[in-house]
């Protein structure tokens, strides 16, 4: 009986079992173990090392689901103001760092950068190990890469607040900032890549390919978004090619791979069906990247372009068509789970709305569509729904999985995720219905004053058409307080579980893969 | 298995289903005996005789007051009686069903529904990056270069415009106003259409995303925005101007920097 490693979070002791076969991994961990105990100075600074950046499994996992978090909150927070100062630009006064202008950067910044890829993050390094049958290479690399990702964060919200925007969407922070989010970024890569290198398991699990091509996709998207120095109309086409594709390629790309995981391991059901997740991943692979400028459709870009992007946005609703079909086919047979499962009733809610977005931004590529919502709050209707809808649900979905079985203990309640998903739906539903309806309001008032000379969509004309939308703009405020109580509702449920949850089986990584053992 | 025995063992244990039947498949395996005889034992009926002596289990350190524990009884061969006294014995009890357990130890192999076909990660990843890198060719550097005059225009903006553009700029003005103008009928109204090989060469662009206020494309031809004294006033103390808008107020800007700011306003023609 060869001897095996156990690896229980905190502290770290062998045991012995009576299955699995020794590997790789596992010595590498008796390798460490021997290190930084030779003496009492090393001892101390290895343990203050060890409280900044640990060695233990699923540290890195935890701790990144705790700081994104930790960033919905925040990113929350600001989107709930700034949904406030859009229908009341006068709401807190006229303090430059509450300017509109100024709090939606970093409002986008601390959701995308701050809580979606943290907690794509934590998935990556939680599903990887998981799938590969190998220990995460270098677990203290992971947790230091958190670290610069919080600073990173903070950094920008600072300095987004004091007003240093370089203006371009959604890379809106000085250059500086710019190489650490990439640096950060490659933090992942080189983990994921490595881990692979180490992997027992020969097969690859379908999630493995969003997470593998997804950690490079983010980080040429970074690097492309930031060549310098474009101007006109191809800075614009930067920013939709960018923008586009970290919602498509890494957003929504790693949530997918994260849903793959949690239907399949929850319900015990394999996957349904393999051609249809090839159809999936490569219809979005071939078309992530493509679709930026169909928010741009007659704008001063190439026309061809235009059209390439509306076409290509038809593959991502085969995409989402191929994971959404593929996840209700794994669930057969075991619906009634969903009562019981939060992350299943995340996770399935999240597949049907990647699916209407598929569809409704499809609509949005289309010239006749565009010609009425292009350049109105449409888009951001949209925007809003991807962001805390269809990625934020996958993300709930994996913390609420993945959350018990890191830290040990049951979920503090599942009625407040029920609630949590109730005042996600409504929040981000109706906020979004409430653009969308201000987008087709102004795009045919705009169209209808042009026609009939009645009212113009410039100067002072530009009133009129905005009196109508004032009153949804207001809603929306409402509804993002709404959201931001799910958010809250959401938080606190996770807080409660590290405070009191109930003990329960712990999920820790053998060689051979993941076993529950007991939490003390 | 019977379902009616697995609701039995889950009721007087006190934990799920889900979880009971899978300790039981794990127990079962474990000591090579039925599920069904597992679970019988484990819902009040009978006690197990395994078929093979169970393998050595994990030995667990510091044992400290049971949580939770109901009293557990011990049904590990070859010891079937009850346990005597908790001091002599670990606190958590391998092998009994409570709520403190080692579940599903020794390890099953990786769970059968998370396997995925043999493939090298490297094709997939290859594959993955090429077409990434067709799309970054094709639907980002050749428009952009399709789009890039050779000799772009003269901006046609003073000094102080172009402080006034980077202010309009910084503080975000373009999240609400474009500064596009194209060829449909919604836009009828807006001036001339904005054509790639007109724009000058500044980075960033201010063509701008949506328009919650008016397109600015050529707002220093047009009313009221040709007029530097409103713009001064609707900027800093709009309630003077214009009874509501959704205009934030720019009144901690300086007035250097508010002029500034006119002044790229009134030459954006």
């Amino acid at each position: 009986m060869p001897p095996v490693l156990l690896n229980v979070p905190g502290r770290r002791r062998a045991a012995e079992t009576s299955s699995g076969m020794l590997r790789r991994p596992a010595q590498k961990i008796r390798a460490e173990e021997g290190k930084g105990l030779s003496t009492a100075t090393t001892a101390t600074r290895s343990s203050i090392a060890d409280f900044l950046a640990p060695r233990d499994t699923d540290s890195a996992a935890r701790r990144h689901l705790i700081a994104a978090i930790v960033f919905l909150l925040v990113a929350g927070f600001f989107t709930l103001l700034l949904f406030v100062k859009l229908a009341y630009p006068n709401f807190l006064g006229g303090q430059a760092f509450t300017t509109y202008g100024r709090l939606r950067p970093i409002a986008i910044s601390t959701t995308v950068l701050g809580f979606l890829t943290l907690m794509h993050v934590a998935a990556i390094y939680y599903l990887v190990p998981r799938l590969t049958g190998a220990r995460l290479w270098n677990e203290r690399l992971a947790n230091l890469g958190l670290w610069l990702a919080v600073g990173v964060n903070v950094a920008a919200i600072v300095v987004l607040a004091a007003g240093y925007s370089e203006g371009r969407e959604w890379l809106e922070i000085p250059w500086w900032l710019d190489i650490a989010v990439i640096i950060m970024l490659l933090v992942p890569t080189a983990v994921v890549t490595r881990t692979m290198r180490d992997r027992t398991e020969e097969g690859l699990f379908v999630s493995l390919w969003y997470i593998l091509a997804g950690v490079y996709w983010v980080v040429g998207l970074f690097v492309a978004g930031n060549i310098p120095n474009l101007y006109g109309a191809a800075s614009q086409i930067q920013s939709s090619f960018f923008v586009s594709g970290v919602v498509e390629l890494w957003l929504v790309g790693v949530g997918v791979g994260t849903a793959y995981y949690l239907v399949p391991k929850i319900t015990e059901n394999p996957l349904y069906n393999r051609q249809l997740a090839l159809v999936g991943f490569w219809s979005l692979a071939f078309a992530g990247a493509w679709v930026g400028q169909s928010r741009f459709i007659y704008g001063p870009g190439p026309e061809w372009l235009e059209t390439t992007a509306s076409a290509f946005s038809l593959a991502l609703v085969v995409a989402a068509l191929a994971v959404a079909t593929n996840l209700v086919g794994t669930m057969r047979g075991k619906w009634s789970m969903m009562r019981d499962s939060a992350s299943l009733r995340f996770t399935m809610v999240g597949a049907g709305l990647y699916l209407v977005l598929a569809v409704l931004r499809f609509l949005q590529g289309l010239r006749s569509v565009a010609a009425v919502t292009g350049l109105t709050s449409f888009g951001d209707g949209t925007m809003v729904l991807v962001l805390f809808g269809l990625a934020g649900l996958w993300a709930a979905a994996f913390a609420y999985h993945a959350l018990p079985r890191l830290i040990g203990r049951r979920l503090f309640s599942d009625r407040l995720t029920t609630w949590h998903l109730r005042a996600t739906l409504i929040g981000a539903g109706s906020l979004a219905a409430l653009l969308w309806l201000a987008g087709l309001i102004s795009g045919y008032s705009w169209a209808a004053g042009a026609l009939t000379g009645t009212y113009v969509a410039a100067g002072e004309g530009f009133t009129n058409t905005l009196d109508q939308v004032r009153l949804a703009y207001g809603l929306a405020a409402l509804a993002a307080l709404v959201l931001f109580a799910g958010h809250f509702t959401f938080a606190y449920n996770i807080y409660r579980t590290f405070t009191s949850g109930r003990p329960a089986a712990h999920e820790t990584l053998m060689p051979g893969g993941p076993v529950e053992v007991t939490h003390e | 298995m019977s379902s009616e025995t697995l609701a039995g063992a889950s009721e007087g244990m006190g934990v799920p289903a889900e979880l009971v039947q899978r300790s039981a498949q794990a127990r079962a395996n474990a000591d090579g005996i039925g599920v069904d005889e597992v679970l019988t034992a484990w819902s009040g009926g009978a006690t197990i005789t395994p078929a093979a002596p169970p393998a050595a289990r994990e030995p667990i350190p510091e044992p400290g007051p049971a949580i939770e524990a109901p009293p557990a009884v011990a049904e590990t061969a070859p010891q079937t009686a009850p346990t005597a006294s908790p001091a002599a014995e670990p606190a958590i009890v391998i092998g009994a069903p409570s709520a403190v357990v080692v579940l599903e130890a020794p390890a099953p192999p990786a769970s059968p529904v998370l396997k995925g076909r043999r493939e090298s990660p490297v094709a997939v990843l290859a594959a993955a990056v090429g077409l990434f890198l067709v799309a970054l060719l094709f639907a980002f550097v050749l428009p952009a270069l399709d789009a890039t005059p050779q000799l772009p225009p003269p901006s046609g903006l003073s000094a102080l415009g172009l402080q006034g553009r980077e202010i309009y700029v910084a503080e975000g003005c373009w999240y609400c106003h474009t500064q596009q103008v194209r060829p449909i009928v919604t836009d009828a109204n807006l001036g001339p259409v904005t054509q790639p090989e007109l724009l000058a060469s500044f980075a960033p662009d201010t063509l701008g995303i949506q328009r919650i206020g008016p397109d600015l494309a050529h707002a220093g031809s047009r009313e009221p925005t040709n007029d530097a004294q409103w713009l001064t006033a609707f900027l800093t103390e709009q309630s003077s101007v214009r009874e509501a808008s959704l205009q934030p107020g720019y009144g901690y800007l300086s007035e250097a920097d508010v002029a500034a700011l006119v002044q790229y306003l009134l030459e954006s023609r």
